[in-house]
Formats: structure tokens, C-alpha cells, sequence
């Protein structure tokens, strides 16, 4: 049945048409569109349900006939130039629209609720399905030209985003930081994408990847030229998947909505990199170099984010360093050369990270309006803890979370990620240790950020730190009073903090246990935010059992990769072997996990051998009780391995330095230049005003000399 | 042949004069000169008929109603030439140049149509000439642009109309100051009318 | 004998008719003493819009000939000159459009102005098909003698006067330059007609000093030089700004808008289709970057308005040259979208300049602080100026981009070079309009009356196309394509 595909673009259109329509409402009559707000939210959340119950059906019969169909309308037409829109539908491109789908409207319900309060609830919601829509329209794009568009637009969703409360400074400076990063990564991806335009002339995926083999195969291309093409092209997805030079941005980036966190910088376009690189595939597999490049920066961040995620006191930045260091396995799996385990684990992290994240929103969410509402205090998990006496449901969600990031057997990431260790593990003996390595490393902060969450008593009615005055979600506090007929909301968030504040100098006074009604202690959330949570851990708990490699079948029967198989014929031999083999190798990467969980245990559990009730910041019992190696260690994690610093020295700083000089070179020489070319054509204009004089006869001569002037240019044109 | 040399050299130096020549009259006098010389040339060339047209409006009609506006407008004699000789040097120049141009042309010939390898000798043709009745140039000009160019006929007569239209539109003012001639109202105006008599003295 | 010839023509034909029919409406109503002398202005230009958009029903849907050469090889049809002519009275159309108030507001009672742009129009369409040198120069002398007298149909204004007496004489002398090339041809080649002359040009190198004809060259010089005055390329620009200036602002308008379309084409057909040499490039690859250059450098030192939309038309001129200097099929493309564009263009300007005459807009200064006072109109007039300066993704970015990219598919480099750098200067003063508008402060402000609704709907539609034409363009190109193809195959 083809009928489907034919209205594909239906499934990026109706998010798309949510936003204009949400967009357009807010501009033109804000104060109606903000008291339907409920019904926007619904309506989008509609449509965008709608376009996943298609993406599903599209998988469905994607899974059945396995056709890669494509469909293309020219936009611009010209003999020379002929660029095409339209998009194309494969295997990789039914799994990634059902992702998307699925996690955007699960998130666009959860953040109904979570959103409730804020004022831009509907402002959001438009951006959430801008967002949704580009997604959807990169994963369709079935040329490079597209690609970049859409690219470009996520990009811009995403600093929209990011910067969602954008009068927060904190948050105003991340979301720049973000976008200039991504710049940087884009600059290098249109660089490429000229550049094999170049090559081989043509923007569709497939003529290329046809075009350049053949170059490759018959030596007909400067093959350094293509491998500096192909690195700027990987620079991109470097960019946006937070790999290794350029991953900075993305811890920035929890300052935005943890929605947000959850679906764009866990679930989808931290993917978006990954899927490029997916994309491209069949070139980069022609270029040895780049693909060795590719896993080492893969290795890396893998390695690096797993170290710097060991000592994050902050939640969000915690799993954002988590996703940074899942993300570099799946481009250490593209660049070993297993295709679709690198995929198989976007998408069971995927699933998984989204449930994380929003497990996390929800303990911000109700840990809030006790901590208060800075992030520095919601977020930091020095003043949580036995939350899950508290929320029990997310409680119990994050734990699977948790034990499918580390790679519990029958969990969704297990697979997945143990595929990708044997796999190194073939490929490289050095980058399989430190994926093994790494999976540890996973484990233990992972546990690490359950135990401190969850486990053991809430820290904050213990701690007496003493609150510095809030920074207000919507900037100063003066600035809302000016505006305070229009900010309820706000206002309502600022007596209920007053009240903590209250609360809390009160329980100053009063020894905590006494009087525990005065306490306030964190709520289970709502059904609106559990929903998505529950949904979320069916894929968590089973969608690993898509790629699990059954006894029965031996090798087919593993079906993910049977099926993404065709999409690239020349795709290396599946590598899964049969049950044993598969076992054995897990039993070595699972010692290791449990080794992780066994200490993170012993540091941060709720028997642990540290007492941790102390006030104080609960880091210092590491430190006071190992050496000063693990707290070199240590250091270096928290302060994110340094490299914020080294950046800002080396770039910041340089390029400060650098500014300076060319701005005297520019000041002094360019400018000179160009204003005296200005005066130049200024006085040229002056003259030539004044030539004009207006007497016909003047210009009857200039009408014979300006035909002089012709005639000789024609002989001397017939001369040579 | 001399009476060629003898109309164009008088044409080239009538239309000097009528540049050079200080009083106005006297420059349309040349002008009408320039007009006879040249219809004179048509004659030679066998065109009879235009070198009727060409007197009958031009100088039956232009050159008079050009007369007629100079008189009218009485123009100072000696405004005209007191820079002929600043401009002279560049003017010479581009004139020579433009001499030169049309020099190159004048030993050029008539381009050969189509230069064709078929052998012609096996083609035989008629001579035309010899079945043609002999026209009169009224003839053959009405034959041709009543029939096949009618089109540029209608044409020309579009630009016509549009002459006067614009004569029309840029000279006549309808608004109540002017004073203008009403030709029906001054026939019908009786004198006993007009003046009237007051009171009796 | 000419049966189906008349049924192919019918659009002129009836054009033709209506303005005659209009015009004895109006000599005979409004000299009526019974009706008291009304002035019939808004009748007229309603009627002939009418007639104008009736022309281009039967135009766009029933002629049953879709190529033909008509009335003994005088007029030609095909894809190319139907989509010009469609074009050219679209544009007449908005230009009476723009007009529908300007003479109440002026209170210019001359239905006969709009007369003589039917006759113009009618002239230009028969220059769009002219296929022999007689019937073009009789539609382009038809042409010019309607504009010379709406040039100076302001009689109260000197300058009105002054730029109809400017475009008369330089006009007819230029018109005497062509004429004497027409008969040069002719009498070197014994034909008029388009076909014939390109069958004798096939293959025949036409050189000064060559073995051949320079009889031809100095033909086809003199044929070059009487376009380019009339189109206003640069050695023979001269009476552009002055009388642009000059002449009332709707007949600026129209004099910027209808004429580049109809000269282009029949230009095109002249030089590309019958001339095709390489030896005249030479001459408007110098026109073009001559233009260019100068549109850009003399428009900077321009205060007046209409001198400075007059020398951006003769820029532009450049960068359609461009195009048509190549002499490829692309080039030919890109040069009928540059026209489309500019065209489009330059209609939003002149609508937004006729919309503003509270006292009259002549300086640019007068537009200090519309940004304040109408602030959707400077919007407007702003995007419109960064299509003119050719800022992405607008739609004079489009033209200039296939301009340029045409020159370097023929590897004029040359020319793109120079164009990208006059483009930049340009910048310049179609920015100041912008920061006048927005940044200046006037020590007197002026406040502009609410512009008619025909005006506001005619800004909408072409700042429509301008902003969103990077969208879908290739209806356009496709369209400019076949054009081409028909002119060259």
C-alpha cells in the first residue's frame, strides 16, 4: 500500500501548521489565545498525535514491504540548477519519525501540566511544535539542501528554547552559548555540503553516495580534499550531538524547561547529529580516515562526559553529561562501522533519557517550591534525597531509567550498548577498553544521581544553608511589580516562596523534627506528568527486545538489524553472534556495571558506610576519605574537566586579543579603504551631477560622442 | 550624373547655411531650398511621386508654418552665434570621426545572399521584369501598402493620430482665462445687441 | 488573405477600438455644455483599466494561433511575445491603477493622458511582435511620439514642459539613428524582415574592415545605438533623470515600468534572434558595465526622489544587460526574470511615491520619520529597497543572483565582478532610504494622507511577490524558459 506514503509530509505539516496557528493567534490577539490556552495545548498535542499515529503506520508498513520510497517536487527550476524538495521514506526514517512522534507528544502532555503556571505556556507550546515540525521535515529531507534548512530551524528551536525564560541571565547566556557553538558546527556542515556539491554535483543522497563511489573506485578524486570535506561535514554533527571540541553547550543548555531538556536535548536533536552521520553513512564509509576520526572523537566524549557526569551536584547538568557520553557511544559505533547498533542505541537512549529527564522534571517540579525556585537550589541534588517516599511512582520510573542507562539485562539499553562494546571490542582493543570503561563509569553516576535523589532523607529540611535571595524566574522582582496586573502567575510563584522563605527561617528556629506540618514535603506530581512518565517505560523496558539477538534464530533473527540491513547493502557483516557468544560477552561488560553500581552503593546508598546527613555539602566525605588522587579526580569532574576554562583562555581570551589587533588593522587600513573608496564615489557622484547640465545640445553631443565610443569598442572588439 | 552632383551639392550647402545663417528667415528660406534639392534627387531616382509629396508638405506645409513661426516670435538676430568657435575643436573632431564612419561603408557593397553549394546551372528561371505591366510609383505603392502592409499603413495612421492628439492636448487650454475664438457665438452676434444703450444722454 | 491573422490580433484590435471609443467619449462629453464640462478623468481611466484587463482576458485565453507569423511576416506570435504582452499590460494595468487618484489629487483634469497610454500600449504590443524593421520602427515611433506628449501633458509645470521638449528633440534624433541603421541594413541586405536577415546572418562574420559588409556593422551600430537611447543605457542616458524629474510622477512611473519591458523584448528579438554576433556583445558588455557603474555612483549624490528612482533604473538597465550580453539561452532567462522583477519593484516604489503627496514628495529627506508616522508603509518601502539592493532572500536578490550567475556560465567575469561591486555601492543609497525613514528626525514632520484602497491593494500584491518569490520560483522560470527557448530554437 503506497496510499500512505504519498501523504507523508502530513506528519511534519500538522505540527508545523499547530505552531503558525498558535504563533499567529499570540500575535494578532494574545489576550484571547492566552485564555484558551488549554485548548491550543490540546489541539497541538492533537495534531502532533495524529502525526504519530501516521509515523506509525508509515513504520508498520515499512516493516512489511520495506520499500525506500521517495518522492521529490521541484522548487527550483533551471537547467543548470535544479533543486528539489520532497522526502524520503526508509527504514531509518520510519524508526526516527516514530521516535520523534511519540516523545514530542508525550512531552508536550507532560509539560502541559508542567507549564502550567508559567506565562508563556502558549508561547511554548508554539515552539515545541515548530520544533517538532522541523524535526520531522530533517528526518524526511531527502537532499543535503534540506537538510541544512531544517537543520538550521532545529537549531533555532533550540536556542528558542534554551532560552525559553530568557530573562534569566543564566539562561539568556546559555542559549547563546548554544547557538554560537552550533554555528560553528553549521558553518563547517555548509562548508561540506558545497564542498561534495562540488565533487560530485548533485544534492540528493543517493546520486551522491552513487557519484562518489564511483570517484572513490576510480580514483578520480583528490582523496584529501574529500576527507577535509567529509571532517567539515562531521563538524556539524559535532556540533550538535555535544561531541567531544564542541560539546560545551549542551550542560548550558538545562537551563531551559526540562520538557525541553527532555525531548531536544536527550531524545531528538541531540540524535539530529547522529542521524546525519547515519545519513551519510555509505560516504563516510569511503573514507577510513574519517571514520577512525570519528570514533575517537566518539571514544572520547564518551569518556569525558562519563568522568565530568561523576561529580555534578546538579540533576539536569548530571544527565546532561550522561547524554553527551551515550551520544559519543553511538558515534564510536558509527565509526567502528556497526551501523544499526549505533542506531539501535539512539533509540533505546533515547526512550530512556526522555523518562530520565522528565522523571527529573518532575522531582524539580515538586522539589521547587520547597528548595526554591532558583535552579541552582531545584536542581541540586545536595537537597534532595528519600524522595522516594515521597513520589513513589517516579521514584520507581527513574530506577528503570536508571538500570536501562546502565545496562541491566533486560532493560532497553543493555542491548544496545552491549552490542556496541563487542563491536569496539572487535574492532579495537584500546577503544573497547575504554567503552567498557566508560559503561562503569555510566553506572556508577548514574546510581550515584538515583541514591542522592531518591534514597536516604531529604536534605533540605536537614540543611541550614543559608538562602541567598532568589533569582526570580522572570528577571528582578521590581520589574514585576511594574507589570504586576499582568503577572499573576508570577506573583502567585513569589508568595509562594515567601511563605517558604518564611518556612524556612522558621525552621531555623524550631528543631525540624518537632513540628513536621510546618515542613513542607515534596508531592507526587500530577496524572498529567506521571502519564508520560509510565508510557515512557514500556519502550524502556522492552523496545531492547527489538535488536536482542534470540537463541532461535541465530543471526536473522535479530530484527532491527535484519531490517535496517538493506539500507546500505554494502553495510560490513552483521556482527551479532549467536546467544552464548553474545552471553559471554555480556557477563564481562555486566561485571563491570554491577562493580559501578557496587560503589556508587558504598558512597552515596542509603546504608552507606559515610554518613551523609551532614549539612554540609556531602561531596566533602569523598573527599576527606580517599586519597588525593580520587579528589584530583574529583575536581576535575566538577569543574567539568576544565575545559570551560581552557576554552575561555584560549578562545575567549585570544580571540579578545585578536579582535583587538584586526580591529586596529580594520580601524586604520580596511576602513581607510573602503571610506576612501566612499568619499571617492561620493565625490564621482558629485562631479557627475554637476556634468549633467542639462543643455540639450550638450547632450545631443554626448548622444554622438557615447556612439564614437561604441563603434571603436565594436572595431577593436572585431580586432582581436 | 552632373545633375546629381549638381542637387546634392546645393542640398549640402543650402543645410550649412541654414545652420550658419544669422537671420532666422533667411535659414527656413535655405531650409525650403534643401527640401527642392532633394526632391529633385528623388526625381532623378525615379520617384516622381514622392518628390511630389515631399514638396507639397514639406515645404508647402512645414517650411511655410516654420516661416510663419519665426515671424511670429521675432527672434533677436545676433543671440545666436556667439560660441561657434568654443566648440568647434571637439565638435570638428567627433564630425570627422563621424565622416570617417560612413566613409568606411560607401565602398561596401550588397552582401551576397546565401552562398549556396547546389549547382544553379540546371535552374531556369523567368525574368519578372519582363512579365510586370509597368507600374507608376502611385501604383505600386498603393498596391502594396492597401494590400500586403496594410498593417503598417494602419499603423502610421495610429501615429498620426496621436500627433494630433498631442498637438491638441499641448496647446489647447480649456481653462477660463484664455481667451479663445468662439465662431458660431461671433457669426451669430447681432450688432444692435451688442451695444446697448444705456441711458439717453 | 488575412482572415486568421485578424483573429490572432484581436487583443490589439480590440485595444486599439476601445481607446478610440474612449477617446470620442471623452472629446465629446467633455466639451458638452449640457453636462456642464465634467471632468472626465475618472471615467476614463476606469474605463481603459477595464479595457486594459479585458485585453488581457482575450490575450491569456482565446487565441486559437499560439504561433504564427502574421500580415506577410510583419507580426510574429509565439510563447515569447505572448508572455510579454501579458506582462506589459499587467504593467500598464498597475500603472493606471496608481494613477486612479493622482488626478484628482493634482487636480490634472486630462483624460487624454490616459488616452495616449492606451496608444502607447497598444504601440508597445505591436513592438513586442514586430518582426520586420518597418513595422518596429513604426512601433517604436508610435511609442515615443505618445510619450513625448504625456512627458510635457503637465503644462503648468516647467519642468514638465522642459523634459517633453528634452525627450522630443533627443528622441527624434535618436529615432533618426535607428531609422538610418534600419535603411542601412536594408540597403546593404536587401531585407527587412526579421527571418530573412538571421538566415543571411547565419554563419556571415560581420567585421569593420573585413572581407565583408561594414555597411552591415555600421547598420547594426546605429540600430544599437537608437535602442539604447530609448531604453537608457548609459552613453546615451543623458535625458533619463531630467526628464524623469521632469515629467509628472505617473508618467515617470510608467515611462520606468512599460517601455523596459517592450524594448527589452523587442531588443531580444532584434539582436539575439536576427543579429546573433559576437561583435555587438562587445557593445553591450560595454553598456552594461557603464551602467552599472554609473547608476551606482551618480544615484549617490541624488536628493531628489525621481532622479534617484531614474538613475537606479539605469543601474538596473546594467544588470539586465548582463543577461542580455551573454547571449545564451540562461542568459536570456535570467534576463526576462530581472525584468519581471524589476518591474514588479519598481511599481510597489512608485506606487508608495505617488501614495505620498501630502505636500510633494521630491526630496528624499521628506521621508524623515515615516517610520513613526506610517509606519506600515515604511516597512513596505523598506523591504522594497532591500529587494532593490538585492538582500536575501528578496526578490531582487533572485534577478541579480541568475544575472550574475548567467555571466559566469558564459565566463563573463568580467561583468558579474563589476556587478556585484556596483550592487554593493548601490546599497548604499537604497539603504538610506531606510535609515532616513527610520532613524532620522525631520525638524518638520510630515504627515502623509491615507493612500486609496486601489494603490494599498497593488502595494500588497507586488510586496507580496517581492518578499515570498524565493518560495516557489520556479513558475517563473519555467515560464522564462520556454520564452527563451521559443526565441532561440
Amino acid at each position: 500500500m503506497e496510499f500512505i506514503y504519498q501523504f507523508v509530509w502530513i506528519v511534519p505539516f500538522f505540527p508545523f501548521i499547530a505552531s503558525i496557528l498558535i504563533g499567529v493567534n499570540l500575535l494578532f490577539f494574545p489576550k484571547s489565545t492566552k485564555s484558551l490556552r488549554e485548548i491550543w495545548a490540546i489541539f497541538s498535542i492533537l495534531l502532533l498525535s495524529i502525526a504519530m499515529i501516521f509515523s506509525f503506520n508509515i513504520l508498520w508498513q515499512q516493516i512489511n514491504d520495506n520499500i525506500i520510497y521517495r518522492y521529490l517536487w521541484s522548487w527550483i527550476f533551471d537547467n543548470k540548477i535544479d533543486f528539489k524538495i520532497g522526502f524520503l521514506i526508509d527504514p531509518l526514517t520510519s524508526i526516527m519519525l516514530v521516535l520523534i512522534t511519540t516523545v514530542g507528544v508525550l512531552v508536550m502532555i507532560y509539560s502541559d501540566s508542567y507549564m502550567s503556571y508559567d506565562q508563556g505556556y502558549v508561547r511554548f507550546f508554539a515552539y515545541l511544535s515548530l520544533f517538532t515540525a522541523s524535526m520531522l521535515g530533517l528526518v524526511l529531507s531527502p537532499n543535503l539542501i534540506q537538510i541544512y534548512i531544517f537543520w538550521e530551524l532545529v537549531g533555532m528551536c533550540s536556542y528558542l528554547l534554551i532560552g525559553f525564560w530568557f530573562t534569566r541571565p543564566s539562561a539568556a547566556n546559555a542559549c547563546q552559548k548554544a547557538f554560537v557553538t552550533n554555528r560553528i558546527g553549521d558553518f563547517g556542515l555548509l562548508l561540506g555540503i558545497l564542498g561534495f556539491y562540488w565533487i560530485t554535483g548533485s544534492f540528493e543522497f543517493e546520486i551522491l553516495f552513487k557519484r562518489f563511489n564511483d570517484l572513490v573506485i576510480n580514483h578520480e578524486v583528490n582523496l584529501y580534499f574529500a576527507n577535509f570535506c567529509a571532517l567539515l561535514l562531521f563538524l556539524g554533527p559535532i556540533a550538535k550531538s555535544a561531541q567531544f571540541p564542541l560539546h560545551i553547550w549542551l550542560p548550558d543548555a538545562m537551563e531551559g524547561p526540562t520538557p525541553i531538556s527532555a525531548l531536544i536535548h536527550a531524545a531528538t536533536m541531540v540524535a539530529a547529529g547522529i542521524f546525519l552521520v547515519a545519513r551519510w553513512f555509505p560516504l563516510f564509509q569511503l573514507l577510513p580516515f574519517v571514520m577512525t576520526i570519528i570514533s575517537w572523537v566518539g571514544a572520547i566524549t564518551a569518556f569525558l562526559g562519563a568522568t565530568i557526569a561523576l561529580a555534578q551536584t546538579d540533576l539536569k547538568k548530571g544527565l546532561a553529561y550522561s547524554t553527551m557520553s551515550q551520544l559519543g557511544y553511538m558515534m564510536l559505533a558509527l565509526g567502528i562501522g556497526s551501523y544499526q547498533a549505533g542506531l539501535f542505541h539512539l533509540i533505546t537512549h533515547a526512550y530512556s533519557k526522555a523518562l530520565l529527564f522528565l522523571g527529573s522534571g518532575s522531582v524539580i517540579h515538586s522539589v521547587e517550591s520547597i528548595v526554591g525556585y532558583s535552579p541552582n537550589k531545584c536542581q541540586n541534588m545536595a537537597f534532595m534525597g528519600g524522595l522516594r517516599k515521597y513520589m513513589p511512582i517516579t521514584g520507581i520510573t527513574f530506577l528503570l531509567g536508571t538500570f536501562s542507562l546502565c545496562g541491566i539485562p533486560p532493560f532497553a539499553c543493555f542491548w544496545s550498548k552491549d552490542e556496541i562494546i563487542t563491536d569496539s571490542w572487535l574492532y579495537s582493543s584500546t577503544l573497547g577498553s575504554i567503552s567498557l570503561v566508560t559503561a562503569g563509569l555510566t553506572a556508577f553516576y548514574m546510581f550515584r544521581i538515583y541514591f542522592l535523589t531518591f534514597e536516604g532523607d531529604l536534605r533540605v529540611n536537614l540543611n541550614k544553608v543559608a538562602f541567598t535571595y532568589p533569582v526570580s524566574i522572570w528577571g528582578e522582582l521590581n520589574l514585576n511589580k511594574k507589570n504586576s496586573n499582568k503577572n499573576k502567575f508570577v506573583l502567585n510563584k513569589y508568595d509562594i516562596f515567601f511563605e517558604t522563605d518564611q518556612n524556612e527561617n522558621q525552621t531555623d528556629n524550631l528543631s525540624f523534627f518537632s513540628d513536621i506540618k510546618k515542613l513542607k514535603y515534596p508531592k507526587e506530581s500530577d496524572n498529567k506528568m506521571l502519564f508520560p512518565l509510565l508510557v515512557l517505560t514500556l519502550p524502556t523496558l522492552f523496545i531492547g527486545f527489538l535488536g536482542a539477538p534470540f537463541p532461535e534464530g541465530q543471526i536473522g533473527s535479530d530484527l532491527l538489524s535484519q531490517w535496517l540491513y538493506p539500507v546500505f547493502k554494502s553495510a560490513e557483516e552483521i556482527t551479532s553472534g549467536n546467544w552464548l557468544e553474545f552471553g559471554l560477552n555480556a557477563i564481562n561488560s555486566l561485571s563491570v556495571v554491577f562493580s559501578g553500581i557496587f560503589i556508587a552503593f558504598i558512597l552515596y546508598g542509603p546504608f552507606s558506610l559515610f554518613p551523609q546527613n551532614l549539612e554540609k555539602n556531602i561531596e566533602f566525605s569523598l573527599e576527606k576519605n580517599l586519597n588525593s588522587f580520587f579528589s584530583f579526580i574529583y575536581n576535575w569532574s566538577y569543574f567539568r574537566g576544565y575545559i570551560d576554562v581552557y576554552y575561555n583562555i584560549v578562545f575567549v581570551k585570544g580571540t579578545r586579543l585578536l579582535a583587538q589587533s584586526l580591529s586596529f588593522f580594520d580601524e586604520w587600513i580596511i576602513d581607510g579603504f573602503v571610506n576612501g573608496f566612499g568619499i571617492l564615489t561620493f565625490f564621482e557622484g558629485e562631479s557627475i551631477k554637476y556634468l549633467e547640465g542639462g543643455r540639450i545640445s550638450f547632450y545631443l553631443f554626448g548622444l554622438i560622442f557615447g556612439m564614437i565610443i561604441l563603434l571603436f569598442i565594436g572595431f577593436f572588439g572585431a580586432m582581436f | 550624373m552632373i545633375l546629381f552632383s549638381v542637387f546634392s551639392s546645393i542640398a549640402l550647402v543650402s543645410s550649412v547655411m541654414v545652420i550658419r545663417a544669422k537671420n532666422p528667415v533667411h535659414s527656413v528660406l535655405f531650409f525650403i531650398l534643401v527640401f527642392f534639392n532633394t526632391s529633385g534627387l528623388l526625381v532623378l531616382l525615379g520617384l516622381d511621386f514622392f518628390a511630389m509629396i515631399f514638396l507639397v508638405v514639406y515645404v508647402g506645409a512645414i517650411a511655410v508654418l516654420f516661416l510663419f513661426v519665426v515671424m511670429m516670435l521675432n527672434i533677436k538676430i545676433a543671440e545666436i552665434h556667439e560660441n561657434v568657435l568654443r566648440y568647434l575643436p571637439v565638435g570638428g573632431i567627433i564630425g570627422v570621426i563621424f565622416l570617417l564612419e560612413i566613409f568606411f561603408i560607401v565602398d561596401n557593397d550588397y552582401i551576397p545572399i546565401l552562398p549556396t553549394k547546389l549547382s544553379t546551372t540546371y535552374l531556369t528561371y523567368t525574368v519578372y521584369a519582363e512579365k510586370i505591366q509597368s507600374w507608376t510609383n502611385l501604383e505600386t505603392l498603393g498596391n502594396l501598402l492597401y494590400t500586403t502592409y496594410f498593417v503598417l499603413f494602419l499603423v502610421s495612421s495610429l501615429i498620426l493620430l496621436v500627433a494630433m492628439i498631442g498637438a491638441i492636448v499641448l496647446t489647447m487650454h480649456k481653462t477660463t482665462q484664455v481667451k479663445r475664438q468662439d465662431v458660431f457665438r461671433q457669426n451669430a452676434i447681432d450688432f444692435k445687441n451688442t451695444i446697448k444703450k444705456i441711458r439717453d444722454i | 488573405m488575412f482572415e486568421h491573422d485578424f483573429l490572432a490580433l484581436f487583443p490589439e484590435i480590440f485595444l486599439i477600438n476601445a481607446t478610440i471609443i474612449l477617446l470620442i467619449y471623452g472629446v465629446v462629453f467633455s466639451t458638452s455644455k449640457k453636462y456642464d464640462y465634467p471632468p472626465l478623468v475618472c471615467n476614463v481611466s476606469w474605463l481603459g483599466l477595464l479595457s486594459v484587463l479585458i485585453t488581457i482576458l482575450l490575450l491569456a485565453s482565446s487565441t486559437p494561433l499560439t504561433v504564427a507569423n502574421l500580415f506577410y511576416n510583419n507580426l510574429i506570435i509565439d510563447h515569447f511575445t505572448y508572455f510579454c504582452q501579458i506582462f506589459l499590460l499587467v504593467s500598464t494595468a498597475s500603472t493606471i491603477v496608481m494613477c486612479l487618484g493622482y488626478f484628482k489629487e493634482e487636480s490634472l483634469n486630462a483624460f487624454e493622458s490616459i488616452i495616449l497610454i492606451l496608444l502607447s500600449t497598444c504601440s508597445m504590443l505591436f513592438m513586442i511582435s514586430a518582426y520586420d524593421l518597418i513595422a518596429m520602427y513604426l512601433a517604436i515611433e508610435l511609442q515615443s511620439l505618445c510619450f513625448y506628449v504625456i512627458a510635457a501633458s503637465k503644462r503648468d509645470s516647467e519642468f514638465s514642459t522642459e523634459a517633453g521638449l528634452k525627450y522630443f528633440i533627443l528622441g527624434a534624433f535618436s529615432s533618426g539613428i535607428l531609422l538610418f541603421g534600419c535603411s542601412m541594413i536594408y540597403g546593404f541586405t536587401g531585407v527587412t524582415n526579421f527571418e530573412e536577415l538571421a538566415k543571411i546572418f547565419t554563419g556571415y562574420e560581420i567585421t569593420l574592415f573585413g572581407a565583408q559588409s561594414s555597411g552591415i556593422f555600421m547598420g547594426i551600430l546605429f540600430i544599437a545605438v537608437g535602442f539604447l537611447f530609448k531604453i537608457t543605457a548609459v552613453p546615451f542616458h543623458m535625458w533619463a533623470p531630467d526628464v524623469y524629474e521632469g515629467s509628472p510622477t505617473l508618467v515617470t512611473a510608467f515611462f520606468s515600468i512599460a517601455p523596459k519591458i517592450s524594448i527589452l523584448a523587442n531588443m531580444v528579438r532584434v539582436f539575439i534572434y536576427s543579429f546573433y554576433d559576437p561583435t555587438w556583445q562587445q557593445l553591450f558588455f560595454f553598456c552594461s558595465i557603464a551602467s552599472m557603474i554609473l547608476g551606482a555612483l551618480a544615484a549617490m549624490a541624488q536628493n531628489k526622489v525621481k532622479r534617484l528612482l531614474a538613475y537606479s533604473s539605469i543601474g538596473h538597465v546594467g544588470y539586465l544587460f548582463i543577461g542580455f550580453s551573454c547571449g545564451t539561452i540562461e542568459g536570456i532567462q535570467s534576463l526576462l526574470i530581472g525584468v519581471f522583477i524589476y518591474v514588479l519593484m519598481t511599481i510597489n516604489v512608485f506606487a508608495i511615491v505617488l501614495a505620498l503627496r501630502q505636500n510633494r514628495f521630491k526630496y528624499i529627506a521628506d521621508l524623515g520619520a515615516l517610520a513613526k508616522t506610517n509606519p506600515i508603509l515604511a516597512i513596505t518601502l523598506s523591504i522594497t529597497m532591500f529587494s532593490y539592493a538585492g538582500i536575501p532572500p528578496l526578490a531582487g536578490f533572485c534577478s541579480k543572483f541568475y544575472l550574475f550567475f548567467a555571466a559566469l556560465g558564459c565566463g563573463a567575469y568580467l561583468l558579474a565582478l563589476i556587478g556585484v561591486v556596483t550592487s554593493v555601492i548601490s546599497c548604499f543609497y537604497y539603504i538610506r532610504f531606510v535609515k532616513i525613514m527610520y532613524f532620522d528626525t525631520p525638524k518638520k514632520w510630515i504627515l502623509y494622507k491615507p493612500m486609496d484602497r486601489e494603490k494599498s491593494l497593488l502595494l500588497a500584491i507586488t510586496l507580496f511577490l517581492i518578499s515570498f518569490f524565493f518560495l516557489y520560483p520556479s513558475p517563473l522560470f519555467l515560464v522564462s524558459h520556454q520564452m527563451a527557448l521559443s526565441l532561440c530554437l
